[in-house]
C-alpha cells in the first residue's frame, strides 16, 4: 500500500481512443492488488481522482483514464517518463467464491477497465469466463483482444462499429435465454448496473457490481461517497458490492450527492 | 458496572462519540455509526448555505496521523434538517455541529437547529476553512460572546469545540464556560501542512489542513489536563483515540466522554464497542463503579 501521494514514473502509455488512455507505472513499492480496487491519482495543480486498476503484474500497474474533466485532460497531456502521483490501492474488490465454474463479466464504457484483472484472475483459477463488453464504438471496447484470449466475448457498440448494435444489457438478456451463469460481475454506467440488478433478481442469478460515487478522501473518513439507506461508503465498504447489498441501495439509479452533499437527481 | 455518562443535562449510553467531520453528512451514515455502538454522533459542521469544501486532494496520510483540508463541505441548513429528522426518528443521540462567519449567522443556525438535535457543538476552530469566523476559537472574548449568543437561542446544551492551543486553553475554555457552554470538546485538529518536494508546492489546495490521529493525541491530552484544572463544566476529549487505553488516558486527564474520528480508518466502525468493552474491563479491574469516579484521577499529586 502506498499511503501518501507519491510520484511514480510512467513507463508506457496505451492510447485506446481520442479520449481513453492507459498509463503504465513502474512501482518500486511492493503492493498487493485485488481486481476492482482503485488508486487515488493526482498531479500538482489538478485534482486527485479515484481510478480503477486495469493491469498489475506485481511491479507494473495500468491505470485506464478517460479524459472527461479538467484533471483527466491534464493527465492525458503527460508523456512517458513523466510521473503520476498515486496512493492506494483502496477498497474491496471483486471476490471469486470457491466452487464457481463459470462467470459472466459485463462491462460498459470505461467500466470495462477494472474487469480485465478480474478476467485474468478467474481464468488463472480455471474459471470459465464469458465477457460482455459495451462501448460507444469499436476503439473504446477496451482490451477487447485481451478479453478474447481469456474466453468468449460478446461485444456491443452504440454506433454498431463492432458486434451488436445497441445496449450491452440487451446482449446479456438475449444470452440468458440460451445459457446460465453462476455469477455475474459488472462495472459501468449506473443505468446498466440498475438493469443488471433487476435481471439478476428476475433470473435468480448472483451479481457483484462496482459502483461510483464522489470519492474525496478515499479511506472512508469524509463520508462524501456514502450510499443510502445503509450509510455504506463506496471507497471503503465498496466499490464492489454483492447483490444482497445492491438490492437494498435505494438511491441507485435515483440520485447521488454533490461535493457539498446536496442530493442530485440522476435523471437531470 | 455501567459506562453511561452525563454531560450536564445530556445523558449518553456510553462515553464514545463520533467526532464532527467524520461520515456525518447523511442520515444513513450517522445512523450506521450510532448502531455500531457510539454513545452519540456529531454531524459534519453545518453552514446556512451549501458549501462544497476544497477541491481534492483533501487528505494526506502521514502514517502517524492525517492532514485533511475538507473545508467544511455540507449541504446547508435546510438539507441537513431533512437528514436530522430521519436521524431523530431512529432515536439516535445527535449533536449538530455548526460553523458561521459571524455571530448573527451562529445565532440563526442555533435557532433553526435547536429543535432537531440533542446538543449543539460550536465549531470555533476548524483550521482548514477559508475566510473569517473560524479564527474565533483563539480569542477568549470572542469565544465567550459567541457562546453566550448561541446559548440564548438554544433550547439544548451548547458544547464548544476549541483548537489545540495548549498555552491558551485554560482562558479559552473558561470563556466558553462563562458564555454558558454545557461542555467543551478538546480539541479540534491542529493547523498543519505538507509540501511536495518534487513540485515544490503544498499538496493541499487549501495549503493548510488539520492534523488529526496519533500525532495529535499528546497535544489534545495536554489541553484536557490543563483545562480540567480550571473548569467546572465537563470536558469531551478528542484527538488520536485509537484504543481503550487512549480513552482512559483522556478520562484520567479530566475528560468525561471522548470523540473518535481518524481511528475509524484503521480500526473500523467496531472501535466504539471495542473501546467501551475496554473501559468496562478497566473499571472492573480497578474496582471503580462508574466513569465519573475515574475522571481527572491523574491530577492527584
Amino acid at each position: 500500500m502506498i499511503v501518501s501521494q507519491k510520484p511514480i514514473e510512467i513507463v508506457n502509455i496505451l492510447t485506446h481512443s481520442n479520449r481513453i488512455k492507459t498509463f503504465y507505472l513502474k512501482l518500486k513499492d511492493r503492493i498487493r492488488v485485488a481486481p476492482g480496487q482503485f488508486m487515488m491519482v493526482w498531479i500538482p495543480d489538478a485534482e486527485e481522482i479515484p481510478i480503477s486498476i486495469s493491469y498489475f503484474n506485481g511491479s507494473t500497474m495500468g491505470l485506464t483514464i478517460a479524459a472527461v474533466g479538467e484533471t483527466t485532460r491534464q493527465i492525458h497531456k503527460l508523456k512517458i517518463h513523466d510521473s503520476l502521483y498515486v496512493r492506494g490501492p483502496y477498497g474491496n474488490g471483486f471476490k471469486i467464491p470457491r466452487g464457481i465454474n463459470k462467470i459472466w463479466i459485463i462491462g460498459g464504457g470505461y467500466g470495462i477497465a477494472p474487469l480485465l484483472l478480474l478476467a485474468k484472475k478467474a481464468s488463472s483459477m480455471n474459471v470459465k469466463v464469458i465477457s460482455f463488453l459495451g462501448a460507444r464504438n469499436k476503439d473504446e471496447l477496451l482490451f477487447y483482444d485481451q478479453f478474447k484470449l481469456l474466453g468468449e466475448v460478446f461485444a456491443s457498440t452504440d454506433d454498431g462499429s463492432e458486434g451488436f448494435h445497441g445496449d450491452v444489457t440487451t446482449l446479456v438478456e438475449k444470452y440468458l435465454s440460451v445459457s446460465k451463469t453462476d455469477l455475474m460481475y459488472a462495472c459501468g454506467p449506473e443505468d446498466m448496473i440498475v438493469k443488471l440488478i433487476k435481471l439478476a433478481c428476475n433470473h435468480n442469478l448472483n451479481l457483484q457490481a462496482s459502483l461510483e460515487r464522489l470519492i474525496k478522501c478515499g479511506i472512508g473518513l469524509c463520508g462524501s461517497c456514502c450510499l443510502d439507506p445503509l450509510g455504506l461508503r463506496v471507497c471503503r465498504d465498496g466499490p464492489v458490492f454483492p447483490l444482497k447489498i445492491l438490492v437494498k441501495l435505494n438511491e441507485l439509479g435515483c440520485y447521488y450527492r454533490s461535493p457539498s452533499g446536496v442530493k442530485v437527481k440522476l435523471s437531470d | 458496572m455501567s459506562i453511561n455518562v452525563s454531560l450536564g443535562a445530556l445523558s449518553l449510553r456510553n462515553p464514545t462519540i463520533l467526532a464532527s467531520g467524520i461520515l456525518g453528512t447523511t442520515a444513513s451514515s450517522l445512523i450506521r455509526v450510532y448502531k455500531s455502538g457510539a454513545g452519540a454522533v456529531v454531524s459534519k459542521s453545518i453552514s446556512i448555505n451549501p458549501n462544497e469544501g476544497y477541491k481534492t486532494p483533501v487528505l494526506i496520510d502521514l502514517g502517524y496521523g492525517y492532514i485533511n483540508s475538507m473545508g467544511l463541505p455540507n449541504p446547508g441548513l435546510d438539507e441537513m434538517i431533512v437528514e436530522f429528522k430521519v436521524v431523530k426518528s431512529k432515536k439516535v443521540k445527535l449533536f449538530g455541529s455548526i460553523f458561521a462567519s459571524d455571530i448573527d449567522e451562529f445565532k440563526y443556525l442555533a435557532s433553526k437547529l435547536t429543535d432537531y438535535v440533542d446538543a449543539l457543538e460550536l465549531n470555533l476552530s476548524c483550521p482548514t476553512k477559508m475566510g473569517v469566523g473560524l479564527e474565533i476559537g483563539k480569542i477568549p472574548w470572542m469565544v465567550e460572546e459567541t457562546t453566550r449568543e448561541v446559548y440564548k437561542k438554544s433550547k439544548v446544551p451548547v458544547i464548544v469545540k476549541l483548537p489545540p492551543l495548549v498555552t491558551l486553553i485554560d482562558e479559552l475554555t473558561l470563556a466558553a464556560e462563562d458564555g454558558g457552554a454545557s461542555a467543551v470538546t478538546l480539541t479540534n485538529t491542529a493547523k498543519a501542512m505538507k509540501i511536495d518536494v518534487f513540485s515544490k508546492k503544498p499538496i493541499l489546495q487549501g495549503v493548510y489542513g488539520g492534523l488529526s490521529g496519533k500525532a495529535l493525541k499528546p497535544l489534545s491530552l495536554a489541553c484536557v489536563f490543563k483545562a480540567y484544572e480550571v473548569l467546572s463544566i465537563p470536558i469531551i476529549g478528542c484527538g488520536g483515540i485509537y484504543s481503550w487505553e487512549d480513552a482512559v488516558e483522556y478520562i484520567l486527564a479530566g475528560a468525561k466522554a471522548i470523540q473518535i474520528g481518524s481511528a475509524i480508518v484503521s480500526e473500523g466502525l467496531g472501535i466504539f464497542k471495542k473501546i467501551c468493552i475496554g473501559i468496562k474491563k478497566y473499571l472492573e479491574e480497578n474496582n471503580i463503579d462508574k466513569i465519573n469516579d475515574l475522571v481527572g484521577l491523574a491530577h492527584r499529586r
